[in-house]
């Protein structure tokens, strides 16, 4: 394993930024890197990044936990000779200490700062450094948060549109791969310039983002293995996950309160739910009645869910998978 | 005349609302002034910027005085943004996206997507629009207008008549097709969008300047009959014509010379320090000679922060 300091800033009146990058892979002499292999006869295969917001506190754990299990694989030669995987845990350490999901200063989102640009702002300058290191690779793997607070079924997202020439997603063995068009505001995102520069990425959402749960942790690092597994890149294949259901994003079924209040929640991420179920229902925040209930617009299962107890009128507090949505045929490279 | 353009109940029974002035002709109803032209001038997208607030009282304070003069109808939109206001937050708190990143919206998302699609259905078929800004907290900037090429050869004849400093005409990027203005402009409202001032102050003299510019549009606009002053030329630059001063370290920038002013190539514009130590850590120098028209307001810098941008070239 290589320990990298990949990227620093100067920060004031605080230590600089420091990204650190923990590199694996075995060359053809069977010399892992870091032990006299020779990074450069590798193929750029994997990168996995996260922490590119500072609140991304499980999607860091998953890539801590995985450093750890890549370091025991690389001991025991499990990783295929001539691969080279990246991990990247924590892209914005500046923010996640202290506490902040932006950049402190003017709370931009790094990861709408993409590809960045050298000379730019600061956060274009951190995610031009960062582009640097993690492009060029075959697989991209960005653990994300969505810009809703909320839980999911874990799941990853494939970006249609630009560059897309491929896609494995079903190799995680997750519950659901979803495909979407990106809107404006996703083309500064490291996933659609991944994709822009003919990385095959993927976003992958765990269940929840700001806890340190290593049980859900544990279950992402799995499905992360599942992945390298069936595309060869460690010698043995891991069992387990599920078959995915690749569907269009935009056949989620979005059910909004039509009230402002407490949403007292009945149902959780996974339920499978039958049409006119109660998912939740909304109290007046004083006076405790109940002021409107909440229910499936039809049968299918719960993707999505609201994490914030205050809901406004409109908020969007469930996504449903609906029974009868089409499943997608991914195109393959 | 106050009215609804998008209300959404918070969870502690308050309404988070959307509100528009109507200002019509005296003696006209509804139903009369529906065949007439209307404007409409929208701010506070981001809630830390005041600017708008001073140059929308100037705006009213006329409409009000010179009622007679009207021609057609104004809506005024004081605060687009109410909760980032209230909050002195650039976006809308609960919310990851910036307001000004989420046009046209959609009723299918968030209820703060839903009122952006509820603001363009308002203002769809204004024959102008303007989206006020200052800068942001950081900066200061000449009152100026910025409009994307694709649109420029419809809005720059309305831009030069808006009483600006400066109109950079910029290069389209995906990511401003989710800007409330590109919007209004696909769908045939001419929106301008006017930059100006600082983030969380109030200019007096930039707010009479721009109601100055507005009324003048409108003029164009034929909402507007009352008599202006002579409005100025604004220079007119593109991207290329920009140069720029970034700061390479952290400390503290203290500017050295006054705000938009002509300045030289290689002219210091202002120093970084590092206090502790009483030590300049650099010199900052303009890049070009030219218009010094936005210029660092807030001390604290990060490697990268943008200093001042000078608007030089031959065309100017």
């Amino acid at each position: 394993m290589l320990e990298e300091h990949i990227l620093s800033l100067e920060l004031p009146y605080r230590d600089p930024l420091d990204v650190r990058a923990f590199t694996f892979g075995i060359d053809a002499r069977g010399k892992a890197l870091g032990k006299g292999g020779d990074a450069s006869t590798l193929e750029r295969s994997l990168c996995v990044v996260a922490g590119i917001r500072g609140d991304e506190i499980l999607q860091t754990l998953v890539c801590a936990l995985l450093v750890e299990q890549l370091e025991r694989m690389e001991r025991s030669k499990a990783l295929v000779p001539g691969r080279l995987i990246r991990v990247i845990p924590c892209a914005n350490p500046t923010s996640m200490g202290i506490g902040r999901r932006f950049w402190p200063l003017d709370k931009t989102d790094i990861n709408r700062s993409f590809p960045g640009s050298p000379g730019g702002e600061t956060t274009q300058r951190i995610a031009a450094g960062l582009f640097e290191q993690v492009r060029g690779f075959v697989y991209g793997v960005h653990l994300s948060s969505f810009y809703l607070e909320g839980d999911f079924i874990p799941h990853v997202r494939v970006m249609q549109g630009p560059g897309e020439r491929g896609n494995h997603g079903s190799d995680f063995c997750l519950p659901y791969v979803t495909h979407y068009e990106p809107g404006s505001f996703d083309t500064t995102t490291l996933h659609y310039n991944w994709r822009r520069c003919g990385t095959e990425a993927y976003s992958f959402y765990t269940r929840k983002t700001t806890v340190a749960d290593e049980g859900i942790a544990s279950e992402a690092v799995r499905s992360l293995l599942r992945f390298m597994g069936a595309r060869g890149l460690t010698c043995k294949r891991f069992h387990g996950g599920s078959r995915s259901f690749e569907l269009a994003e935009r056949a989620l079924v979005p059910v909004h309160v039509p009230v402002g209040g407490v949403c007292c929640p009945v149902v959780r991420v996974g339920d499978v739910v039958g049409k006119g179920q109660l998912l939740a229902t909304i109290r007046d925040l004083l006076c405790g009645h109940v002021t409107a209930r909440v229910v499936a617009p039809c049968n299918g299962v719960v993707f999505y869910h609201a994490r914030t107890p205050l809901v406004n009128e409109r908020t969007l507090a469930f996504q449903i998978v609906p029974d009868d949505a089409d499943e997608v045929t991914p195109p393959l490279a | 005349m106050l009215r609804d353009v998008s209300v959404r109940e918070l969870p502690t029974g308050e309404r988070l609302r959307i509100v528009k002035h109507r200002f019509m002709p005296i003696g006209l109803d509804e139903a009369e002034v529906s065949y007439l032209p209307r404007a409409c001038v929208i701010t506070g997208m981001h809630g830390d910027e005041l600017e708008g607030q001073y140059v929308i009282y100037e705006l009213v304070r006329r409409l009000q005085s010179q009622s007679q003069n009207l021609a057609g109808v104004i809506d005024v939109y004081p605060a687009v943004n109410p909760m980032g206001m209230g909050a002195i937050e650039r976006g809308i708190p609960q919310f990851d996206l910036d307001m000004d990143r989420i046009f046209p919206g959609s009723h299918d998302a968030s209820p703060f997507e839903a009122m952006a699609a509820d603001l363009v259905e308002d203002v769809r078929g204004a024959q102008v629009a303007f989206d006020l800004h200052a800068s942001s907290i950081f900066l200061r900037e000449l009152p100026q207008i910025r409009v994307n090429e694709e649109s420029a050869e419809r809005l720059l004849p309305l831009a030069q008549q808006a009483n600006v400093d400066y109109v950079w005409v910029h290069e389209s990027a995906v990511v401003l097709k989710g800007t409330f203005a590109y919007s209004m402009n696909r769908l045939g409202v001419p929106t301008l969008v006017v930059k100006a001032g600082a983030g969380m102050r109030i200019t007096p003299e930039v707010g009479e300047q721009l109601a100055i510019g507005i009324l003048s549009v409108l003029v164009q606009a034929g909402v507007w009959t009352g008599p202006l002053p002579l409005v100025r030329s604004p220079l007119v630059g593109t991207d290329d014509m920009v140069g720029y001063l970034h700061a390479e370290v952290a400390g503290m920038f203290v500017p050295c010379i006054s705000f938009g002013r002509e300045v030289r190539q290689g002219q210091v514009v202002g120093r970084i320090f590092d206090c502790g130590s009483a030590t300049v850590l650099q010199e900052l120098r303009s890049p070009v000679d030219g218009l010094l028209f936005t210029l660092r307001e807030y001390p604290l810098v990060y490697p990268g922060n943008l200093i001042a941008r000078v608007l030089g070239g031959a065309s100017c």
